[in-house]
């Protein structure tokens, strides 16, 4: 397998990892220094990064569909 | 919660967020640095398959950490490196292209072969066979492939006058054809500039977006993509996003299919004289290379690409092609409009005194596995095709050096 495609089986390890962890901290096994506001922040800030990307990249494939041109993607 | 450090007025403790953000984003690092080196075996350096060329657009990232394609430190697709010095002694031969001699993929392929290696191009398999000709015996033979993916004539045509050029070449073997004439024209393109030579290339699109656009989105897609060029998890995350944009893209046009205005019936081929016209634009870009060569002194040859779907039954097929073949749109104007560019490719070469490669008369008693999928080869595709070159070729060489 080659690294310039993203293996499909890295969406649903990444988000079962997500998942677990979530998991262990609703059940008191995972102990973290943050207060639950605090962790809101944090996830807040991450997912307003993650959709500025997405959003960029949306753009970019709204105006360049990928098609047969799929070589034009960087 | 630790007490240790003060709330502030809003009950937030902004150091314990920004050191939460900070680990995460060492560990998400630590992760990709690992997964990069378990699929390519080594460190990360970059997945970016491209860099900025001033000619020809783009060259291949010599830095790209991939298992399969091994760039050297000039964007060439090969295990060895090269200097544009050409060594005492060396008889050099250059190869320019697209697609077919980087030894690329299309999405319906044959599995089974997974991706050619940079050892299994046509060049090194050129170069071996050169090597071994004794008419070449106490030479160093040099055969390097300088393509890149979706090179057309443009683009091949201005990195050799620019670039390659330079290179002192004792033979250049130009490829790329199919960039040029794979795609169907109607009637009109021409005069509306809608054919594969008058159309801004993908990679030209993603260069102005890229470098001269100065949007915001644009701002923070160079921010984004600079910071992927040092972090293997702004890499990972980078193609992530491209490829999920991609197909949600892909689903809103599936969806809004049904409900969108139908265009207007799309109208026939093109009549002769466009495809003359058609014809002309890549000529105009071959006679521009052949006069540079012979300026230069140095050969020049041209390959036809043929295509798997537009060979009209010529090939007996391998079990594998005729498997890819029910993936490949095809008609027979299509084939008709190919095979009259393939006659006038023939034409306009002989007439200048260059030879051509083809491969479509020797495909004939070729039932081997030649393609990988529409247009690209195996690796034995491609000592095929490397054989048909030295075939045809390497006389010509041995009596250059001769005198």
């Amino acid at each position: 397998m080659h690294i310039d495609r993203i293996p499909l089986w890295l969406f649903p390890l990444v988000a079962l990892v997500i998942a677990a962890l979530w998991f262990a901290w609703r059940r008191g096994w995972l102990r973290l220094p943050l207060a639950e506001r605090e962790l809101v922040v944090v996830s807040k800030l991450l997912f307003i990064v993650g959709a500025i990307m997405v959003l960029v990249m949306l753009r970019n494939s709204i105006e360049l569909p990928a098609g047969q041109f799929i070589y034009g993607r960087f | 919660m630790a007490a240790s450090e003060p709330a502030n007025a809003t009950g937030l403790r902004w150091g314990r967020i920004f050191a939460t953000l900070a680990v995460l984003a060492l560990v998400a690092e630590l992760v990709s640095q690992g997964l990069i080196y378990v699929y390519a075996g080594k460190p990360f350096h970059s997945l970016s398959l491209y860099r900025w060329s001033a000619y020809g657009l783009v060259r291949n990232n010599p830095a790209l950490t991939s298992p399969g394609f091994e760039i050297e430190g000039n964007g060439f697709r090969s295990v060895k490196a090269f200097t544009k010095e050409k060594p005492p002694g060396t008889v050099r031969v250059i190869l320019l292209g697209g697609s077919v001699l980087y030894s690329g993929l299309a999405g319906a392929r044959l599995e089974q072969y997974g991706r050619v290696s940079s050892a299994e191009t046509i060049a090194p398999y050129l170069e071996a066979m050169l090597a071994a000709d004794p008419r070449f015996a106490g030479r160093k033979v040099e055969v390097i492939n300088t393509a890149v993916n979706f090179n057309r004539i443009v683009e091949i045509a201005s990195a050799y006058l620019e670039e390659y050029l330079y290179w002192q070449p004792d033979l250049v073997v130009v490829f790329g054809s199919i960039n040029n004439f794979y795609w169907y024209r109607h009637a009109g393109d021409v005069a509306a500039g809608h054919t594969p030579l008058q159309l801004r290339h993908p990679f030209r699109l993603e260069f102005e977006r890229q470098v001269n656009e100065h949007s915001l989105a644009a701002f923070i897609e160079r921010a984004w993509r600079t910071g992927a060029e040092h972090s293997a998890a702004l890499a990972l995350a980078s193609k992530a996003c491209v490829a999920l944009a991609d197909h949600l893209v892909q689903w809103a046009q599936r969806l809004a299919a049904p409900v969108m205005k139908q265009g207007p019936a799309e109208p026939g081929p093109e009549t002769a004289e466009e495809g003359r016209a058609y014809f002309q634009f890549y000529a105009s870009y071959a006679d521009a290379m052949i006069a540079a060569a012979r300026r230069a002194g140095q050969d020049i040859a041209f390959v036809w690409e043929p295509a798997l779907g537009n060979l009209g039954g010529l090939k007996p097929l391998s079990d594998g092609e005729r498997e890819i073949l029910k993936s490949i749109y095809s008609s027979p104007d299509r084939t008709a409009q190919f095979e009259a560019s393939r006659k006038a490719f023939h034409t306009l070469f002989d007439t200048a005194g260059v030879p051509v490669i083809d491969p479509t008369e020797a495909l004939r008693t070729t039932p081997e596995t030649v393609f990988i999928d529409y247009v690209h080869y195996t690796p034995d595709g491609n000592r095929f095709v490397a054989s048909l070159i030295y075939k045809q070729l390497s006389e010509g060489l041995a009596a250059r050096l001769a005198k």
